[in-house]
């Protein structure tokens, strides 16, 4: 999956706005669903899109850095992990590459996006809470 | 999506996963998603849809357990 030459100057403008580094961690594993064959598009290898694609945006700034392992294990392969705690399970393409890269721009600067009234409910939870934000493509 | 990847940079007691639900079909359907986006919270279907920031904030507490 080629990055357009539009999509790689939009995603370099954002990139360029990095304060520090953000390191990428892709992990290929066995897959779920290895190949998918999708309309007007083809086969679709979602570990090696990804890994292709996160090549692809590691190269438009000095800032990212990405690592790539393999695992044995069964599991939800490809794995990426955005600086220590952001991750995508899946290839992510279409509107989510917006989020992905919008999640490289969240962790490579100091300050919150989020309103002060945010920060502050967010500052006294007691307990932990795991989200999982199940989207798709379009 | 982001909302919630920036809840989890503001929080360390949130963690943030994106699942793209044709991949991962079988969680998916384990936990009832049958539209996008769904948040599932401690493994549980917690709503469907984007929310502006302080309604999104607001159930993420309630399904920390925050507010009853």
């Amino acid at each position: 999956m080629e990055l357009g030459e539009h999509e790689r100057e939009a995603i370099r403008g954002i990139l360029d706005g990095l304060e520090r580094d953000v390191p990428l961690e892709l992990v290929l594993g066995p897959e779920e669903s290895p190949v998918a064959v999708i309309g007007g598009v083809g086969e679709i290898d979602f570990g090696a899109e990804t890994q292709a694609l996160l090549e692809q945006i590691a190269g438009l700034s000095e800032r990212v850095c990405l690592t790539v392992a393999e695992v044995d294990e069964r599991g939800r392969w490809p794995r990426t992990t955005v600086g220590e705690r952001l991750v995508y399970h899946g290839l992510p393409w279409g509107y989510e590459l917006t989020a992905l890269v919008g999640a490289i721009a969240e962790a490579g600067v100091a300050a919150s996006s989020l309103s002060d009234a945010s920060l502050a409910a967010l500052g006294v939870l007691e307990h932990d809470v795991t989200l999982e934000v199940y989207v798709t493509p379009t | 999506m982001l909302l919630a990847y920036r809840c989890a940079l503001a929080s360390p007691r949130v963690s943030a996963a994106a699942v793209e639900a044709t991949e991962f079909a079988v969680a998916a359907d384990r936990h009832g998603v049958v539209s996008v986006p769904a948040i599932v919270a401690n493994g549980r279907l917690a709503w469907v849809g984007n929310l502006p920031e302080p309604a999104f904030v607001e159930r993420l507490l309630r399904a920390a357990g925050a507010r009853a």
